[in-house]
């Protein structure tokens, strides 16, 4: 139990996968340049499929509200009146909501 | 047609294959698809990018030339099986790789390392291009380099380790460490002369 964070035949896959990859970097130097400039292309069409790829955990709690939650946010210290406003701002749909609850009551 | 539009623009007798090849085209949404297509048929049952392109992901521009995938597998049989799937479907197989729309692909099993199978299973969420996916977090990609400890290994750690939760890498490095702290010395001597 030396090495307990890999299994017994982790050595054997690691071999090989070691050689694997020796043998394949051996084949890419041998390219013909115009070879190796397609393939840094496609790598850095890759970087920049990444770099714009959209993180999905964002998408959960309030974070994926664009803009709206910025302006939320800084306004934390609410008074009541204050959280109100601040919904209002938000969301101006609430106030129309509200002046028809009124309008109904009356 | 082609020549005549590669002498235009100075590229003499160019061939037209290699202009297509020189096109920026990324086909990691294709592969990735086909990723998604191996866990609805069941050959995998959950996967994760790693390496390289987990780095790029990061921020980090880097060459590597292969896309390694975690992935959860139920025994060394199912990875037997899954380069079969691959073998009959006629897509060329080179040693350890399967080549994916034109990009080689190697799967790195979930038994290898229990630190392989819980950064699958806390892998983060993505969309590219439209094609959902999993990407190893940044606190387990470090582990991960720090297994594998390549000088350019090395150089990733200290620049991902800035965008790092330190104590959560922290814990993971304590979990998945040796009897002899392997992981944990050579986070701090990367630090050390960085």
């Amino acid at each position: 139990m030396d090495n307990m964070y890999y299994l017994k035949d982790s050595k054997r896959f690691w071999e090989t996968h070691k050689k694997a990859r020796q043998v394949r970097g051996k084949k890419l130097a041998k390219l013909p340049f115009s070879e190796k400039t397609a393939m840094a292309e496609r790598i850095q069409a890759d970087y920049e499929v990444l770099r714009n790829a959209k993180d999905e955990s964002k998408q959960f709690g309030l974070g994926f509200i664009p803009n709206a939650t910025n302006e939320l946010s800084t306004e934390l210290s609410f008074t009541p009146s204050d959280f109100k406003e601040a919904l209002n701002k938000v969301f101006p749909f609430t106030q129309e909501l509200q002046a028809d609850r009124e309008s109904s009551k009356t | 047609m082609i020549a005549e539009n590669n002498e235009q623009i100075g590229f003499g007798e160019l061939p037209a294959d290699t202009l297509h090849l020189s096109q920026r085209v990324s086909n990691l949404p294709t592969v990735l698809d086909e990723l998604n297509a191996l866990v609805r048929q069941g050959i995998i049952k959950d996967y994760a990018i790693g390496g390289g392109y987990a780095v790029m992901y990061y921020g980090i521009p880097y060459s590597t030339f292969d896309l390694d995938v975690l992935v959860v597998l139920g025994s060394e049989e199912d990875f037997h099986n899954l380069y079969s799937h691959y073998y009959q479907k006629g897509n060329k197989i080179e040693n350890v790789y399967i080549y994916i729309a034109n990009m080689a692909v190697q799967f790195l099993p979930n038994y290898i390392s229990p630190l392989f199978n819980d950064a699958i299973k806390e892998a983060k969420r993505i969309i590219v291009n439209g094609v959902p996916s999993k990407v190893v977090k940044v606190e387990y990609l470090i582990a991960l380099l720090l297994t594998a400890f390549r000088p350019k290994d090395k150089i990733h750690i200290i620049e991902l380790a800035k965008n790092a939760d330190m104590p959560a890498l922290h814990e993971i490095l304590k979990r998945f460490d040796d009897g002899q702290h392997v992981l944990s010395k050579r986070f701090k001597e990367v630090l050390g002369n960085s």
